[in-house]
């Protein structure tokens, strides 16, 4: 794996866990945010496969 | 002339051009940045911030504290990559009264603790719960146990000075033990 989607998966599991926080905290969360997966957050947010 | 200045916009198109794209490689955290409100108070609003320096230093809390007026949230959190300047924590401190700020690394969120076996649940108490917990053990707030405010699930509930966890462990002769901690 190189550093480009380790980061990518790094980003998206703190992504998951402060939704998880927001939620827990009585934020209005929508699930498909909670349950978004990798494929989902690398199409949404590095588009191009890429992180920095 | 004519030609002159349509070599001037070309070369203007490519300047902004390279910048565009050198921002976006960039700005990858910043687009995470998103906004949520309480389920029960809809004005009662939180912002998430991704900042993209390594190191967060005081002018980029400062931008987020302007972003929070502009947009009237009173709450919010910095997710940081790996430092944040002492400077920073401190002026994060010193607005705490008007904008509730808090600040977790990148590292600690990579896990939900609250999901971890050796983590009992937690329940945080509202204020009529509180009073009437206090009410039904004929306790006074100091009697309580405590919790610290820097502890890593006080950190997770956001708990303040004065609110009340509920802790439900299992026990293998009872079921469950539940007790309850006091935040100080």
């Amino acid at each position: 794996m190189d550093n480009e989607s380790r980061e990518i998966v790094r980003l998206w599991r703190v992504y998951r866990t402060i939704h998880q926080l927001c939620a827990h905290r009585g934020y209005l969360i929508a699930q498909n945010e909670l349950d978004q997966d990798l494929e989902k957050f690398t199409g949404l947010f590095a588009s191009h496969g890429k992180v920095e | 002339m004519e030609r002159i200045s349509q070599y001037k916009d070309r070369n203007q198109d490519l300047l902004y051009g390279a910048t565009y794209s050198c921002r976006w490689k960039k700005n990858v955290r910043n687009a995470l940045m998103f906004m949520v409100q309480k389920k029960d108070d809809p004005a009662d609003q939180m912002l998430v911030f991704f900042p993209d320096e390594t190191s967060v230093g005081v002018k980029t809390i400062k931008k987020y504290c302007e972003l929070m007026v502009a947009k009237s949230v009173g709450r919010g959190i910095v997710i940081y990559q790996d430092k944040i300047t002492p400077m920073a924590t401190k002026v994060i401190s010193e607005v705490s009264h008007s904008y509730h700020l808090e600040s977790f690394q990148e590292a600690d969120l990579l896990v939900n603790i609250t999901e971890h076996t050796l983590v009992p649940e937690h329940v945080v108490l509202s204020s009529e719960e509180k009073e009437a917990l206090l009410k039904r053990y004929r306790l006074k707030e100091t009697q309580l146990p405590r919790i610290q405010p820097s502890d890593p699930i006080a950190r997770y509930y956001g708990l303040a000075r004065g609110q009340v966890v509920k802790i439900m462990r299992p026990s293998e002769t009872s079921g469950r033990y539940v007790s309850y901690r006091l935040c100080y």
